[in-house]
């Protein structure tokens, strides 16, 4: 648990708007703006905040699936964005990412043997003969049996589908994987041995994770650090005991008050917050929280606040910080 | 775990159905499609073996016999030259029908390649491209075709070749209309997950292309070839009354239609002109009605 | 008590090609006024379809109501025409749906569509009912309400939309509202509005609420009473206190335990093993019988029924009560 395997600096990404008849660049959405943390061999970072916030779009410009804006991410010492096309193909074995949707991220035209084992034979991993047991290994340690392979995704349920896409990421033996809501899509009763699996592999294989959710209890359950992103921007980052028992952030002490516990005789003080998400295209100046804030001061409207360590690794973005 | 067991058992006697098989059993619900399908496939059977089971060659001229009606040894009478009309008919449906699936499969050849590039790799390759196809659309083919057929005619170029220029011709007509469909798929289809999850594996730009992403055009791909046979069938009857289609002596059903020259053999010899148009007729429906069907069966959304 | 509604041996099917999907089988429900009923239960278990057929929206074909007799306020709506359910539906009963935006017509502004709502079944004059429609948006806490009331459905959030569904439903004051995973599209933050929001707007009106949802926290914040379904039919039902504190069915127990909770570390999380069963192919006996841990011998065979086992708590399993204990 000491080597660092990714680091984003300053990572941004900004999506143009388009519009009129010439699809003029009108404005930007700050889909990622400014982010940046280091995440360790072996260690799951949890990435939680609200829809929109940007998390899917962070976890996929770490990966290079879409370009970045500004910014550095390091790979093992590597620089992603100053590879070739082909370097890059050939480091993507070591990366990998888990979908949100286990529908639409399982091409429907192809069995499960191929989904899992195509990318074996790419890689030069395995060959036509062996590919099938190395497949059939990756399924039964998914829990998906090995007579699976020659159906197509369309015959598998919700759970199920989620194993296979698992199956996909963990063939290629990775160090680090994007999880990007892996078990939202999930009923509950599933929910728990997809995330049951995730750990259990993590301790047989020291993978690193970047968990991506917006269901706290699950992130709180898998993650040993925690980062709250709020509007592109992290706005809290700290170990998961720290950030739970003494957040800083407002809207991290928001968002941990509004998570509903299943016990009824349990009364909680609520912090309930007003108004919507301002909109990404065009973030409120200062601190980006403002409009929403319970605590706001006349600072914060015009000064955007430090992301920094106030000690303990424990980093945040507030003007009120260590009061 | 006893239990865990006998699912799984029950699991492993089920049958396997892929996509393909599901679609099938979804076609063969539909009976319009499946009637579609049985006509089509009678009318291939009729011009593959028709006309050799025939007693006339299609060539043989009796003019002993000319414009004879309808009678028991020409159930569809005899033409102006005395050519059994019934073996003209069958033998210009081997005509007609290859060439509306050769031109189709250049079509779908040229069209899918292109409008596959185009939309995975976007940008630059995709404007220069997508000009090409407007380019193609709006080029005036008529005179490009008559000048063809004059060129033709000029080096006497035997109609049987001629078949394979019209072959040629028609699929590059067509080509453009269908690489844009691919196209647009392509574009909508790049946004899905599982082509990010390809990505993310690491895989070749030609294997995405050729595994991931055109076999999810398949089912477009294969309604729009199947309707554009039909298209292509029409298109050759329509060239053929230029003079730039299949010329005689080879038949094929647009230039049998065609030879009606005047109103007195319209009004006096259907025979020589009612069948090969029925034949267009219920050729182009059946086919039409099997693509609709195919639509349907093919819906890339597998319902379960 | 007063009881608003009630379900007895509901049996909503659908007939497919592949088979008849048992959708809603034989549930018997009851909701007394100004109460929370909550249901909880698996995707495909057939929260909504109860739902649905409360109003008569099933799709016929394929689905149709087989049976039973759905009793508000002493009518069997099954009985009644079409008209009367029409005259019922958004007035007395009104629904927030699960999916917000196919529930709002996109071609019309938001204050249309409430003002429309409104008209129809208060007999009101256009200006009162718009003035109403702007107190409905500010009520439940839709900023600039005067202007939003302009827009259309696209041009509102998740969350905007889905409040603005709920002051649609709550304009009319009904009696009984009934609401499909309104908060599930939407993140905590924003369901924690909406629950204070239908909490604080129940309190107001004594409307009953119908909720159905799949999250057990909020099942635990919202209801007074809970209904378990698995697989179309009640398995559990009780007090919302009893029911968290003595789970009683093996499955309800399992999704207790299978939720990670943010005030409680466990190493491992319990999961039930197995999957929902198909639709088309049932068990015989206890549908929860291929996954169930404390199966006997008698679950494979015979199915359990509802029964009461003490403090108003109801449970369908052989482990109590009647058949195989006493
Ligand atoms: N391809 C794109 N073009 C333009 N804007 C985009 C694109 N992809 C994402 N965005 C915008 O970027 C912002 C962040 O999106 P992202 O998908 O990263 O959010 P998220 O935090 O993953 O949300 P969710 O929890 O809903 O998945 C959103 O406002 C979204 O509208
Ligand atoms: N139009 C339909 N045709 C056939 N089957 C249907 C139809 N609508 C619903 N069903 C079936 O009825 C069952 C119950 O569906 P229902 O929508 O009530 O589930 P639910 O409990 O609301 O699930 P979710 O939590 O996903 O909303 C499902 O198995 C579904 O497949
Ligand atoms: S900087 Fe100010 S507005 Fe922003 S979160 Fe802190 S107190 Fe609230
Ligand atoms: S009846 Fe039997 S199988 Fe069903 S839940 Fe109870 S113990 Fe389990
Ligand atoms: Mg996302
Ligand atoms: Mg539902």
């Amino acid at each position: 648990m000491n080597e660092v395997i990714l680091s984003v600096k300053n990572l941004k990404k900004y999506f143009p708007i388009r519009s009129g008849v010439f699809q003029k660049v009108v404005g930007h959405v700050k889909a990622v703006d400014d982010v940046s943390f280091e995440l360790r061999k072996g260690e799951t970072l949890g990435l939680v905040g609200e829809s929109g916030c940007g998390k899917s779009t962070t976890g996929r410009t770490i990966l290079r699936l879409i370009e970045k804006t500004e910014g550095e991410v390091m790979f093992e010492g590597k620089d992603v964005y100053k590879l070739s096309r082909e370097e890059l193909r050939k480091l993507r074995p070591n990366m990998q990412i888990i979908f949100q949707d286990p529908y639409s991220s399982l091409n429907p035209r192809m069995t499960v043997g191929e989904i899992v084992g195509e990318a074996l034979i790419e890689h030069g991993m395995a060959n036509k003969n062996t590919v099938k047991a190395k497949v059939e290994e990756v399924l039964e340690m998914c829990g998906l049996s090995s007579y699976y392979i020659k159906r197509y995704p369309h015959e598998f349920s919700g759970g199920q589908r989620q194993r296979i896409g698992i199956a996909r990421a963990l063939a290629l033996n990775p160090k680090f994987i994007v999880c990007d809501e892996p078990v939202s899509a999930l009923d509950v009763s599933i929910q728990s041995q997809i995330v049951n699996l995730l750990c259990e592999l993590q301790q047989k294989f020291n993978f690193s994770y970047l968990f991506i959710s917006h269901d706290l209890s699950v992130v709180k359950h898998i993650s040993h650090r925690v980062g709250v992103m709020y509007l592109g921007s992290l706005v809290e980052l700290a170990d998961k005991k720290e950030i739970f028992k003494n957040p800083i952030h407002p809207y991290t002490k928001a968002l941990l008050s509004a998570v509903p516990i299943p016990d009824p005789t349990l009364k909680r003080e609520r912090i309930i917050l007003e108004g919507d998400i301002p909109s990404p295209a065009n973030p409120p100046k200062g601190c980006k929280f403002h409009t929403r804030c319970p605590y706001k001061m006349d600072i914060c409207k015009e000064v955007t606040p430090e992301y920094k360590d106030i000690g303990n690794n424990h980093f945040v973005a507030c003007h009120l910080d260590g009061r | 775990m006893q239990t865990v067991r006998s699912v799984e058992a029950k699991i492993r006697e089920e049958k396997i159905l892929g996509p393909w098989q599901l679609a099938w059993i979804r076609l063969k619900r539909n009976k319009l499609a499946m009637l579609g399908l049985y006509i089509l496939i009678f009318m291939v059977l009729l011009s593959v073996f028709g006309p050799m089971i025939s007693p006339y060659n299609m060539e043989t001229l009796d003019l002993s016999n000319i414009s004879a009606p309808p009678s028991l040894s020409h159930p569809l009478g005899t033409d102006e030259v005395g050519r059994d009309v019934l073996t003209r008919v069958m033998y210009a449906g081997r005509i007609s029908l290859s060439v509306g699936i050769v031109a189709v499969l250049i079509s779908v050849l040229i069209g899918s390649i292109v409008g596959a590039i185009s939309g995975y790799y976007g940008g630059i390759i995709d404007a220069v491209l997508m000009r090409i196809v407007d380019i193609f659309m709006c080029f005036p083919f008529l005179p490009l075709l008559l000048m063809v057929a004059a060129v033709m005619s000029d080096y006497k170029i035997h109609p049987n070749y001629r078949i394979y220029v019209v072959m040629f011709i028609i699929g590059i007509l067509s080509w453009p209309g269908l690489s844009r469909i691919i196209r647009g798929q392509i574009l909508s289809l790049r946004e899905q997950e599982f082509i990010q999850a390809a990505e993310a594996l690491g895989l070749r730009d030609r294997r995405k292309i050729f595994r991931h992403l055109l076999p999810n055009t398949f089912s477009s791909i294969i309604v729009s070839a199947t309707l554009e046979v039909a298209g292509a069938i029409l298109t050759e009857s329509a060239l053929s009354y230029l003079g730039l289609g299949v010329t005689p002596p080879t038949p094929s059903w647009g230039n049998m239609v065609n030879a009606v020259t005047d109103a007195y053999v319209f009004q006096f010899y259907p025979w020589r002109w009612v069948p090969p148009g029925i034949c267009i007729f219920i050729t182009v429906m059946a086919i039409n009605l099997l693509g609709d069907g195919l639509r349907d069966a093919l819906d890339p959304k597998l319902k379960h | 008590m007063d009881e608003l509604l009630i379900i007895k041996n509901l049996k909503t099917y659908f007939y497919t090609d592949e088979g008849v999907v048992k959708a809603v089988d034989d549930v018997s429900l009851r909701i007394n006024r100004g109460q929370t009923l909550c249901i909880v239960g698996e995707s495909g278990c057939g929260k909504s379809i109860t739902a649905m057929s409360i109003l008569r929206l099933i799709p016929d074909p394929p689905g149709k109501i087989e049976g039973g007799e759905i009793i508000f306020e002493g009518k069997d709506l099954l009985k009644l025409s079409d008209d009367e359910v029409r005259e019922i539906r958004g007035n007395k009963i009104s629904m927030i749906f699960q999916e917000p935006m196919t529930s709002l017509n996109p071609v019309f502004t938001i204050g249309n569509q409430i003002i429309e709502a409104i008209m129809l079944h208060q007999k009101l004059d256009k200006k009162e009912a718009t003035k109403k429609s702007v107190e409905a948006l500010k009520l439940v806490g839709i900023p600039r309400a005067e202007e939003i009331i302009n827009a259309y459905p696209h041009e509102l959030s998740g969350g905007m939309r889905q409040r603005a569904m709920i002051a649609m439903a709550m304009v009319c004051n009904p009696t009984l509202l009934i609401a499909d995973e309104p908060t599930t599209a939407l993140d905590v933050t924003i369901q924690a509005q909406i629950l204070d929001l239908m909490r604080k707007l129940k309190e107001e009106t004594k409307t009953s609420i119908m909720l159905i949802t799949h999250d057990l926290g909020v099942v635990a914040e919202m209801a007074e009473y809970v209904t378990v379904m698995y697989a179309g039919k009640v398995v559990e039902e009780a007090d919302v206190i009893e029911l968290f504190k003595n789970p009683k069915h093996p499955y309800t127990l399992g999704l207790l335990e299978s939720k990670p909770q943010i005030h409680i570390d466990k190493e491992k999380l319990y999961s039930i093993p197995g999957q929902v069963p198909n639709p088309f192919n049932l068990p015989k006996g206890c549908y929860f019988f291929p996954r169930c841990e404390r199966a006997m011998e008698i679950c494979k065979e015979v199915m359990p029924t509802l029964k009461e086992v003490g403090n108003g708590h109801k449970v369908a399993c052989h482990l109590y009560g009647g058949d195989n204990n006493e």
